[in-house]
């Protein structure tokens, strides 16, 4: 297995954005990307593009050979990945293993989403199709309610209190109000989450992120061109994932998803660290309670000390554990499928020492990405090349 | 008086446990070995929540509470719960029928 890096990435600014199609927004951030790794756009050999929904809310299969074709790629092999939510992470797993497996050298990995000139029962409906329709969504279930359901398990378990859960809200938009790329750029207050209207008792709406138009790209390669053409790369050191129960009620434990759990694990194995290692993390935030989850599944922080974390300030910029120093899916914004890589995005910043909220010496960051409630998940860590 | 209506969820063959409401093949082995088996519409809620921003096909009929319910053999079910008492976490409910589109439809059991 070969060492792969990231020589370069791009995003687009997330948030709504009415001059920007789908294709426009991917070939955007790929060119950034590619500008950004110094690399010429001839050497790519593949495309793997993450996106979720573009088909039923921007009416447009085949993105990935669309994309290659408009950045003077055409003929290469171009493959859509779709895991939902976690369709970037997913993407970028798929970039990484053909070039550690020695069957590319340079490939361009991208997430793209474009949600926001949809009505918002429309965008629910294509969200809830995540879930399990035979089983679970025909009832009227939706994605907000199925994690209002692993909140209200969250806080019945360990005592989590609606404050703490708040307290990811408050932390996250602090931190997006400084990102310049965030759709969100005004803090709030634990009064205003808890005073929001609701979306799926007991989820209000600061708990959750905003409908996002955006993309987000990387340049990945074997680490030996990357170091002749960069010198900010940041090294792939594991790439791990799993998939779970697409239903909630097949889940043994509603406060843990097994996906993360596992594609934790893997990661953690191949790149021989222990979650104690990890300088900064950007975690699938989909909303309040999923960043708890997510940071008692990746072994960041012991089960239901997630609220508490989030209350005393442990996981902020400046705490022991920064998590979602981009302000997270629920701040920097969630173009579902462009997420997963725009978590990428931010973490090479943060190693490179480049970010808008710049976590002191990180050397090593992990990247969590999940689609559906849980069903499916990848995990990467990154490392100062 | 009509019968209470039952629910059918699916079985293993091997050990005769009720661990499914989907026919197609046992969750924890995998194996597609399984049996219908009715059981009566009773169970206890696990979690709810109530939407009030919902898909577009029920656009209409938001705030609505969905519930999930374990049932006899510790099956669990997504349903909606209708009437205003018994939302919370252990309150008995029971089946009251079964909605082409919408899924199982549960009531409250002596709601106050």
């Amino acid at each position: 297995m070969r060492d792969v890096s990231i020589a370069g990435v791009g995003s687009t600014s997330f948030g709504k954005l009415p001059d920007r199609g789908i294709v426009e927004l991917a070939t955007d951030a790929c060119r950034e990307a590619l500008a950004d790794s110094g690399i010429p756009h001839e050497r790519v050999q593949a495309l793997y593009l993450g996106n979720f929904v573009g088909e039923r809310l921007a009416d447009q299969g085949a993105l990935a050979p669309i994309v290659a074709r408009r950045l003077g790629l055409d003929g290469i092999p171009a493959t859509k990945v779709e895991a939902a939510c976690a369709s970037g992470g997913i993407a970028l797993r798929h970039g990484y293993l053909t070039v550690t497996a020695g069957i590319h050298d340079v490939v361009l990995v991208a997430g793209v989403e474009k949600m926001t000139d949809i009505p918002t029962g429309d965008v629910t409906a294509a969200l809830a199709t995540a879930g399990d329709e035979g089983l679970e969504m025909r009832t009227g279930l939706t994605f907000p309610g199925a994690f209002a359901m692993v909140m209200q398990a969250h806080m019945a378990r360990y005592g989590t209190s609606r404050e703490q859960i708040a307290a990811v809200s408050v932390k996250n938009h602090d931190n997006g109000a400084a990102n310049p790329k965030a759709q969100f750029r005004k803090p709030t207050t634990i009064e205003e989450v808890v005073s929001s209207r609701f979306v799926a008792e007991p989820l209000r709406l600061f708990d959750c992120p905003p409908i996002t138009d955006g993309a987000a790209a990387a340049v990945v390669c074997t680490a030996e061109i990357a170091s002749q053409h960069t010198n900010r790369g940041v090294r792939i050191l594991a790439s791990g994932q799993g998939s779970g129960p697409v239903a909630l009620s097949g889940m043994d434990d509603l406060t843990s998803f097994p996906a993360t759990v596992r594609a934790a694990s893997e990661a953690f194995g191949q790149a021989r660290i222990a979650p104690g290692d990890v300088d900064v993390a950007e975690v699938h935030d989909c909303f309040t309670i999923a960043e708890l989850v997510a940071t008692e599944d990746l072994g960041l922080l012991p089960r239901g000390d997630g609220g508490h974390a989030a209350e005393s300030g442990e996981t902020a910029v400046n705490g022991r554990l920064p998590v979602n120093p981009s302000g997270g899916l629920i701040a920097k914004g969630h173009p579902v499928g462009a997420s997963g890589v725009g978590q990428i995005y931010d973490l090479a910043l943060q190693l490179r020492g480049e970010a808008a909220n710049q976590v002191d010496g990180a050397r090593i960051g992990l990247a969590h990405s999940m689609g559906g409630c849980g069903a499916a998940a990848a995990v990467h860590i990154l490392a100062h090349d | 008086m009509t019968n209470p209506p039952r629910l059918t969820v699916y079985r293993s063959r091997l050990d005769g446990q009720p661990v499914t409401v989907r026919g197609d093949a046992c969750p924890m082995c995998g194996r597609p070995d399984l049996e219908p088996h009715e059981i009566p519409g009773d169970g206890r809620i696990v979690v709810w929540t109530t939407i009030h921003i919902p898909p577009a096909r029920y656009a209409d009929e938001a705030p609505y509470t969905v519930a999930m319910v374990e049932l006899e053999g510790g099956v669990r079910i997504m349903g909606r719960l209708i009437g205003e008492a018994g939302r919370e976490l252990g309150a008995r409910v029971r089946l009251q029928c079964v909605d082409p589109e919408r899924g199982p439809i549960f009531e409250p059991v002596n709601p106050p």
